[in-house]
């Protein structure tokens, strides 16, 4: 028997949110600042336990370097707070930063395809540039 | 939406600008200024932000510049100058009342009177983020918001920011305000649709073309009845 529990009913699955967010900064700075940066005013802001609420993730593989673009996972009725946290932030490593929230979206996919510039060559529909 | 940030202290018109178009503002307030004017898009607003120690400077200044300028901010954290500037219509705008405070620097009656006055009260972002007690300043802001609530007075949401750096978009703005008790439908449209409402019923009053809040004076009707 595999040593993972099944995988839950959906009423009773967690209802997730992807923010998706854009540092603004002079400089650069490493994804590893990043994440620090944005655990330690979580943590601040919110405290553990409120933290512990909002199932705050953030999403390595979909960091962009060269955008500065990005996207934080958190449950769907605690978005307002996750956005507060954010703009909490004032410094990344040594750098003067703003983090701006350019949009929540519902699915990875929606959100790299509405604000990563992710293209799928079996999607006709309408989409964004940029 | 057309987004507006009545509050901003930065000194160089430029910076300024420019932050504000990366964070899809169409108007911002850089306070005194004399001027409106319209650059690359992005409205700038004349305001003036007024110190006062008590209830007469507030008074004369008001006098020397309601006339000149689009919004009249007043610089609060006194309860004397609160409740003044709570009182007088001419005032747009009261900027952190519970600064400097242990309590949130307005009452009922203020609360009262800037609802009868149309005088706005500010959630600060700027005194939040450079606040030596966080936890204190929020518990403020929180029961400032329930006064507020309860006698139905105006809030606004600006950032205040001295430096480009502590500039916000404005729909976060609006994400703390709703964290600290404000409706968030509330605070979206206090941030867009009612501050482009406020200017322009301002701009109204300075061009003569609009008497008090409801009655507007049609060009051509003057001197008929």
């Amino acid at each position: 028997m595999e040593d993972k529990p099944k995988l839950l009913p959906p009423s009773m699955r967690e209802r997730e949110r992807y923010i998706v967010f854009e540092v603004i900064s002079k400089g650069d700075f490493s994804y590893d600042e990043l994440s620090r940066s944005i655990w330690f005013t979580t943590l601040a802001f919110l405290g553990e336990l409120g933290a512990s609420s909002c199932g705050i993730k953030l999403i390595r593989n979909l960091w962009d370097e060269r955008t500065k673009r990005g996207v934080i996972r958190c449950f769907h009725n605690k978005i307002e707070e996750i956005r507060s946290a954010l703009t909490m932030i004032r410094k990344i490593g040594n750098e003067d930063v703003i983090v701006h929230v350019l949009g929540v979206t519902g699915t990875i996919k929606s959100a790299k395809r509405k604000f990563l510039g992710h293209y799928y060559l079996n999607d006709f529909g309408e989409r964004d540039e940029g | 939406m057309p987004w507006y940030d009545l509050h901003v202290e930065i000194q160089k018109k430029e910076e300024a600008l420019e932050m504000a178009k990366r964070l899809n503002y169409s108007g911002i307030a850089i306070v005194n200024k004399k001027d409106d004017e319209v650059v690359d898009g992005i409205e700038l607003i004349s305001s003036a932000l007024i110190e006062a120690n008590n209830k007469e400077e507030l008074k004369a200044k008001l006098q020397s510049v309601r006339s000149k300028v689009t919004l009249v901010l007043v610089s609060g954290g006194k309860y004397e100058v609160n409740r003044s500037a709570c009182e007088d219509s001419r005032v747009d705008v009261l900027c952190h009342p519970y600064l400097g405070r242990a309590d949130p620097g307005i009452d009922h009656i203020c609360a009262r009177a800037a609802r009868e006055n149309n005088v706005a009260l500010e959630i600060n972002f700027s005194t939040i983020l450079n606040s030596p007690n966080r936890p204190k300043t929020l518990s403020q802001i929180r029961k400032m918001v329930e006064i507020c609530e309860k006698y139905e007075a105006p809030i606004v949401i600006t950032s205040g920011a001295k430096n480009p750096w502590e500039m916000r978009a404005a729909r976060d703005l609006a994400a703390l305000a709703a964290t600290l008790g404000v409706d968030i439908a509330y605070a979206i449209r206090s941030l867009s649709v009612y501050a482009k409402n406020l200017i322009e019923v301002n701009r109204q009053k300075l061009q003569g073309s609009r008497v008090g809040d409801a009655l507007i004076v049609r060009e051509g009707d003057e001197g008929g009845g």
